[in-house]
């Protein structure tokens, strides 16, 4: 995912917030599957990838809200859904509950840095 | 079944791809066929004022067009506007200005690809067979 960040900063260095929505998606997924992961030592594909659609649900109501500044921009959308769909693949591979906590940790830490990035650039 | 599944976040990775670079290109105006009377040209700022503010012009009072910031700054209220989709010719009132893919519009088509690339290799590695 670290590439992908790296990337975007290369790609669009005048929307420095498109990481931040990239990594907002992701982490909004980390922390909903590392949390089914307490009840489910395994998810299976169907719902890993059931709850990175929720996270883009989540992600489509944030962007047409509270990240509306000028218009929902389709581009924040489709970043940040890309984020939350990539952060199944860890899980997909087979992540386990032993790995649990560092997903949790790294889901919070991934939304903390998204979120924080786009308010941060709001308020500058 | 569970060999198929994995291939769904991949398919949504190609899809949301193509809305971005869809949507980048799309604010180019290239892709577009515009005719009519510019009837307002609002300017609206982001999370960086001056640097990724947002343009939208509207056509004949109904028709709201987000554009790139060079087709903002050159049209005003009155200008009559004539294009055909994918001319890279607009035609503003007896002039024509030739249109181009902004730079986020280029680097959405090398970015986007980079990002299938990753998603498909991270799918087979996950489809790969178990060791016994």
């Amino acid at each position: 995912m670290s590439v992908v960040v790296l990337a975007i900063h290369v790609a669009f260095p005048d929307h420095p917030d498109y990481a931040g929505h990239f990594a907002a998606g992701a982490g909004m997924t980390l922390g909903g599957l590392s949390v089914l992961l307490l009840w489910h030592e395994k998810p299976a594909p169907g719902r890993a990838t059931m709850l990175a659609l929720a996270a883009v649900g989540v992600g489509a109501l944030t962007e047409a809200t509270i990240f509306r500044l000028a218009d929902f921009d389709v581009v924040d959308f489709g970043l940040q859904s890309i984020g939350a769909v990539f952060a199944t693949y860890p899980f997909l591979y087979g992540a386990t509950i032993e790995r649990n906590l560092i997903g949790i940790l790294a889901g919070l830490a991934l939304l903390a840095v998204g979120v924080g990035h786009i308010v941060w650039l709001t308020d500058a | 079944m569970r060999r198929a599944l994995v291939w769904v976040p991949f398919a949504l990775v190609v899809a949301l791809g193509l809305l971005v670079v869809g949507e980048l290109v799309l604010r180019t105006a290239i892709p577009r066929e515009l005719a009519g009377t510019v009837t307002a040209v609002d300017r609206r700022t982001e999370d960086q004022p001056g640097v990724d503010d947002v343009w939208f012009v509207t056509l004949d009072g109904n028709r709201e067009v987000r554009v790139e910031r060079p087709i903002g700054e050159r049209l005003e209220s009155g200008d009559e506007i004539v294009k055909t989709a994918w001319s890279r010719n607009l035609h503003v009132n007896d002039e024509e200005v030739r249109l181009s893919l902004s730079p986020e519009a280029r680097a959405s088509l090398w970015f986007v690809p980079l990002i299938w690339l990753l998603a498909g290799g991270l799918t087979l590695a996950t489809t790969r067979p178990s060791e016994p």
